[in-house]
């Protein structure tokens, strides 16, 4: 079992003689600043061969600031070292010249970087040399070239004509029997818009074509300059399902900045309130599978245990969505004993239902035929991909951020210990697997929510630098 | 009611968000498809005004920018009673609430 300190001194070691070090973001983490751009490849190599993969990247403009300088941050974590992984982030910093950002692309070798570099191409306009796909991905048909509204000299108010554009260059694949099936970007049910372009011969798809970011709301630029408080409501509605762990993000990140110490109740309670938020999107995902499926009695089983959970949310916080009970500092709302007795409720209604539909799922081999060895993610491929969640967790990856890299009260409490379900099938049906057995999960510990003590729920928690 | 799988069966559309700009061309073609008499229902504060989002480089605002709305129902997000209401409302079966 590697300790976060081993594996930071592995780093050091490595490194020493391309980049100097500070700590950060956390006291523990270590920020890894890179003399020359030019070393990023063989750097993210170094620590590749240390155990540590690809989180996530981040750009920041500071061209304003007396850095003058553009940032880029690779942000690394552990894919290795025991059970649970090392909580501690290893952040490669390179600074670019504002006037010509470019980095060489770490795609080729790291294709959870890919997305990161196209976005960041588009948004802050850094050249990444060497892009398998350079193909823009943010920005659609007609956006002016050259112009990147991350960007702090981009005008916030500018609202750009849109230009005369070719069409998409997607990928077509050819050849006896294939046929191009286009779908969406604005679909027949209720999903987010997006569209797809599936090859298919018979009922095999050779290759799927995504196309995203239709709903691209610049949510970035509209924060710029708020005050934490208000830029918080921004946050919370980044995702319609997601209000708590995006609006709790956001959070955690300005408590962090400011020094705020949150209260343990409110720590438990914004914990409830995620898993409660993971909860409803289990069932619900549940019953999604099973509309994919054709089966339409898993679809009406899942939306209703998907109901009766948002209108426990709707009692808890007045709030189908949960919006409003996390709050810069603490939470906003306090769980009554009443309320308590509806959430040891709404657990045992829910975990009775889930059981009665996978039961109906389990027996139903026209429905199990569809879900079996379907959209196959092998366990290497998600790996390398970055993947996160239940879909790595249904391709036999053992990582969870809830108990990886803990946060709100998931490490202090014992009773809040993450069951992590794993499924090494890497198909859809390994995925419904996972959603229920993290539902059982959920449910069997909701009945011990209501056993924390009730304390202080917030603490003043002031914009940064004001 | 009944949630269609093409345009061409509808008699109305529910935007539930903002105009975005890579949306925008396929918001216009989708009303369009629609056979007339339709209807256009602005669901949500994003949809009916902007929003939090607004106007941006990213954002037309509401869809009163791009098409004729016919009625807007408030709220982050509306509660299903109200959408409900709002549809009945576009089709002339309860009376709109001032």
């Amino acid at each position: 079992m590697a300790s976060p300190a081993a594996i930071l001194e592995g780093v050091r070691e490595r490194l020493a003689a391309v980049a100097s070090f500070e700590a950060g973001p956390r006291p523990d983490d270590l920020t890894v600043r890179l003399r020359r751009a030019g070393d990023l490849p063989a750097a993210a190599a170094a620590l590749g061969g240390a155990g540590l993969a690809l989180a996530t990247v981040a750009v920041t403009d500071d061209e304003a600031t007396p850095d003058r300088d553009l940032k880029v941050r690779y942000v690394f974590e552990p894919a290795a070292g025991g059970t649970p992984l090392p909580d501690v982030f290893v952040t490669l910093l390179v600074a670019l010249d504002p006037d010509r950002p470019e980095l060489p692309s770490l795609s080729a070798d790291l294709p959870a970087a890919s997305w990161h570099e196209r976005e960041a191409s588009d948004l802050f306009g850094v050249a990444f040399a060497g892009h398998p796909d350079p193909r823009p991905l943010v920005v659609h048909d007609g956006w002016p070239r050259g112009l990147h509204p991350l960007r702090k000299r981009f005008d916030a108010s500018a609202r750009p004509p849109v230009e005369p554009a070719e069409e998409f260059p997607h990928l077509v694949v050819e050849g006896e029997g294939v046929f191009e099936v286009p779908v969406g970007p604005i679909h027949a049910g209720i999903i987010e818009p997006g569209h797809f372009r599936f090859s298919t011969v018979g009922e095999s798809v050779l290759n799927l074509e995504p196309r995203l970011f239709y709903t691209h709301r610049g949510l970035e630029k509209r924060v710029e300059g708020l005050p934490v408080a208000d830029a918080f409501h921004v946050a919370e509605r980044t995702c319609g399902v997601c209000s708590v762990s995006h609006g709790l993000g956001f959070c955690e990140a300005a408590e962090q900045i400011a020094g705020v110490e949150v209260p343990r109740r409110a720590r438990v309670l914004r914990t409830i309130a995620l898993e409660l938020e993971r909860l409803y999107n289990h069932v619900g995902d549940v019953g999604n599978v099973a509309a994919g499926a054709s089966y339409h009695y898993g679809t009406s089983a899942g939306l209703r245990m998907k109901e009766a959970l948002q209108q426990l949310n709707d009692a808890l916080a007045g709030h189908r969505f949960l919006r409003g009970l996390v709050t810069p500092g603490g939470v906003r709302l306090d769980l009554t004993a009443e309320l308590a007795r509806a959430i040891e409720a709404a657990m045992a209604s829910t975990a009775e239902a889930l059981d009665s539909l996978v039961e109906r799922i389990e027996n139903n081999p026209t429905v199990t035929d569809r879900l079996d060895a379907t959209g196959l993610l092998p366990s290497e491929d998600a790996v390398a991909l970055g993947v996160t969640g239940v879909a790595a967790r249904a391709s036999g990856v053992d990582r969870d951020a809830r108990r990886d890299h803990p946060h709100a009260a998931y490490a202090s409490e014992r009773w809040l210990a993450v069951a992590v379900a794993i499924d090494g099938d890497g198909d859809v049906h390994a995925r419904v697997n996972v959603r229920a057995s993290s539902t059982r999960s959920t449910t069997r510990a909701g009945s011990a929510w209501t056993s924390s003590p009730r304390r202080a729920t917030r603490t003043a928690c002031s914009s940064p630098g004001r | 009611m009944d949630v269609v799988a093409s345009p061409r069966h509808a008699d109305g559309v529910l935007v539930t968000g903002p105009v975005t700009r890579n949306l925008e061309a396929a918001v216009r073609r989708t009303w369009e498809a629609v056979p007339e008499p339709r209807v256009v229902i602005a669901v949500g504060a994003c949809a009916s005004s902007g929003g939090v989002v607004g106007r941006s480089y990213a954002s037309a605002g509401g869809v009163g920018e791009v098409l004729p709305v016919d009625v807007l129902v408030p709220g982050c997000p509306p509660r299903p009673e109200a959408i409900i209401h709002g549809i009945l409302v576009a089709v002339g079966r309860v009376r709109p609430r001032r």
